[in-house]
């Protein structure tokens, strides 16, 4: 395995020194060049943490926003609608008049369709169709996870759930049991994916930070930046 | 120039052999002359993902799960969508492929072609045109080289029998041979006596090294010559024939069987004996014979194969694959060593000139050089070219083409390959070139390493 620590601090120097070089290349390879950092939010909190937050979550009111929100709203509906009609719960007569409705506007309907607005569901269906109804409301729809570096204390990694229910996970990890942190890569199904991975004194496996959403490359090196102001004196995010 | 190589084969450490030293010699070796080199192998047992090796070889090992053994058409195509993402977080430029027996290489280098990429095949080994085996295995192979760019083979005799199996033109068809590292290989500082001498032979104790040659001839060695003694180390299926000879004979004080031998013991072996005997029936190369002259052996050796360019004729005594011949050419090497009339601690450093891993990976390079001035081909020329390859197989091989090209599609769909990042470079070895290093080059070099552009944002 290899570490990064062993590796990037060096070049940052070099970069800098052929740095006109490589902007006269920039068209050549527009892809490297161009920031990849959408999706990572830095917070400074206090002087000495920060925080990076990697999230799926979509910007209030834009596109994906919205379409997610209509699609609840769509299910939810269907599910009150079913619950509500299905039980005549205060024999009102309510299913009496749907149908009424239904006839009057296509006369020529066949009884069979009809006959779906009547009778009762058993309460146990009915229940079920009230959970999923719940547990699609309380679907988060994205991912976000975070990293959070206390400077001299450790490093506190979250992910959140899929639901509004469930707590995010956490892990802290005191300074005091990593032994590296460092990026590298592994096979992820069908993917090779890089990760950021922190390793602990006497555990087998490495704590992989972000594991839900594995960002960018560029990303995960400007956490790995910043999660060596643990031994800096002055912490600073980038 | 330099490249962004992706060697692919299914032989690699930690599984020991000469396919697997030759990836590992040849890559740290471009990498010493300023290329990036990336090896693709399946995993090994819990060797899954990725290792760096010294001199910075980064190697893939695939998990690949059993479905691949066991079926034979998702072989075709299953390796695509990892192929397809290390070659593009790689940027690879070449694909090469090692072994003609590797599933892994021949599925590698149709993907590299649907892809547009250049590629070049290495052929460790000899085949026959008889058995089924075989036939099946030229079929397969005229697949994948009727596309690929140009063919590396150990030797010239391993050259014709790649052009004839795959119905190859010669002219894209080079012979480069393995080599050695000759400071591994030196002869012993107090050579033994010559009183008695001493035969080593070291090989895998299979039919095709000539083991029966072996059982056959040692007796009448032995009865032949009063002062001369045998060290046979390797293992295989006939060692048991080796030892009933020599119980039958009752030669036990004058045949020591060492069993198997690590390749790091090979020279200590070596340097206790006087002479080498290779038996072997079919050879690409012979690697071991070479070992043996630079450790200060006379070499006895049959003709066949590849054997007969290997060395230079003052230092092997050939025989043919016979056993009144290997007795007569064994009889000569013993008198000559007797009388001192070969020098063979001398033969050291000729081989240390005629062998080198530096030259393989130079000559490799040229080869590159040559495939990437070539132009990449259209879809529909490769499908002319398959359909040529036979009445049936044509048609199927059109058939796979067309479906990886489809999948290709398919791969840019669904991992689109923006959304793949691509990975940082080792750093590169600073280029050193005696023919010709014009500013250009160098700043070709600096040009293509990532990290240069993919830092800048970072201030």
């Amino acid at each position: 395995m290899y570490h990064a620590g062993h590796l990037f601090p060096g070049r940052t120097a070099q970069a800098a020194g052929t740095a006109a070089a490589a902007a006269s290349h920039m068209d050549v390879d527009k892809d490297a060049v161009k920031p990849r950092l959408s999706g990572l939010r830095v917070r400074n909190p206090t002087p000495s943490t920060i925080e990076y937050t990697v999230t799926t979550r979509p910007e209030l009111w834009s596109r994906r926003f919205t379409t997610i929100l209509l699609l609840k709203a769509l299910v939810l509906g269907v599910i009150g609608f079913v619950i509500l009609l299905k039980q005549d719960y205060l024999e009102t007569g309510l299913q009496d008049s749907l149908r009424n409705l239904v006839l009057s506007i296509s006369p020529d309907i066949h009884p069979k369709y009809l006959d779906l607005l009547r009778g009762k569901l058993p309460w146990l269906s009915l229940a079920l169709l009230g959970s999923c109804g719940v547990w699609i409301a309380s679907l988060r729809g994205y991912t976000e996870e975070s990293l959070l570096i206390l400077r001299g204390l450790g490093v506190q990694a979250t992910t959140s759930s899929s639901s509004y229910f469930v707590k995010a996970s956490t892990r802290f990890i005191p300074t005091s049991t990593i032994q590296d942190i460092f990026i590298h890569e592994g096979f992820v199904g069908f993917e090779v994916r890089f990760y950021l991975a922190v390793v602990i004194h006497d555990e087998n496996e490495v704590v992989v930070v972000f594991p839900k959403l594995l960002p960018r490359r560029e990303i995960l090196e400007n956490v790995w930046r910043g999660s060596r102001s643990l031994y800096e004196p002055e912490a600073k995010a980038q | 120039m330099s490249y962004n190589i992706a060697m692919v084969s299914d032989f690699f450490f930690p599984q020991p052999g000469g396919v697997e030293s030759h990836i590992y010699q040849v890559s740290s070796k471009l990498i010493d002359r300023g290329h990036k080199v990336v090896i693709i192998t399946h995993s090994y047992g819990d060797r899954t993902g990725v290792r760096y090796l010294a001199n910075g070889i980064k190697v893939y090992y695939v998990p690949f799960w059993v479905v691949y053994r066991e079926s034979a058409l998702p072989t075709v195509f299953s390796f695509f969508p990892i192929f397809r993402q290390i070659v593009l977080r790689e940027r690879i430029d070449i694909v090469h492929g090692h072994g003609s027996l590797s599933a892994f290489c021949q599925e590698g280098l149709l993907h590299a072609r649907t892809m547009g990429l250049k590629t070049c095949f290495t052929d460790h080994s000899l085949f026959g045109f008889a058995d089924a085996a075989s036939i099946l295995t030229n079929k397969l192979l005229k697949f994948t080289l009727s596309d690929v760019d140009h063919v590396i083979c150990v030797s010239h005799t391993c050259k014709e029998n790649t052009v004839l199996r795959a119905a190859l033109d010669p002219f894209t068809v080079s012979a480069i041979p393995n080599a050695l590292v000759s400071k591994d290989f030196r002869p012993a500082e107090n050579p033994p006596p010559t009183s008695t001498i001493t035969i080593v032979v070291i090989s895998r104790l299979f039919y095709n090294k000539g083991c029966d040659l072996l059982v056959a001839t040692i007796p009448r060695i032995c009865a032949q010559h009063e002062n001369v003694r045998f060290i046979i180390g390797g293992s295989g299926p006939k060692a048991i024939d080796l030892e009933q000879m020599i119980e039958k004979n009752v030669l036990q004080d004058r045949v020591e069987m060492l069993g198997p031998i690590r390749h790091e013991d090979v020279r200590n072996v070596m340097i206790r004996g006087h002479i080498y005997l290779h038996a072997s029936l079919t050879e690409a190369f012979g690697t071991v014979i070479v070992e043996a002259a630079s450790c200060g052996l006379y070499v006895v050796c049959t003709q066949v194969g590849g054997i007969p360019e290997v060395l230079p004729s003052e230092m092997t005594v050939f025989a043919k694959p016979e056993e009144d011949d290997l007795v007569a050419a064994t009889s000569k090497a013993i008198s000559a060593i007797k009388s001192g009339t070969i020098r063979p601690e001398l033969f050291h450093d000729q081989i240390r000139q005629m062998y080198s891993w530096t030259d393989v990976a130079e000559r490799t390079e040229k080869v590159y050089d040559g495939i990437m001035r070539l132009r990449s081909s259209r879809l529909i020329d490769r499908l002319k070219r398959y359909y040529g390859c036979g009445v049936w197989a044509g048609k199927l091989f059109v058939l796979c083409a067309v479906i990886d090209y489809l999948i290709m599609i398919f791969l840019e769909f669904w991992w689109p390959r923006r959304n793949i990042d691509v990975a940082r470079d080792w750093p590169r070895k600073k280029v050193v070139r005696q023919v010709s290093s014009s500013p250009t080059d160098v700043e070709g070099a600096e040009e293509r390493n990532g990290w240069v552009s993919d830092l800048q944002d970072q201030g």
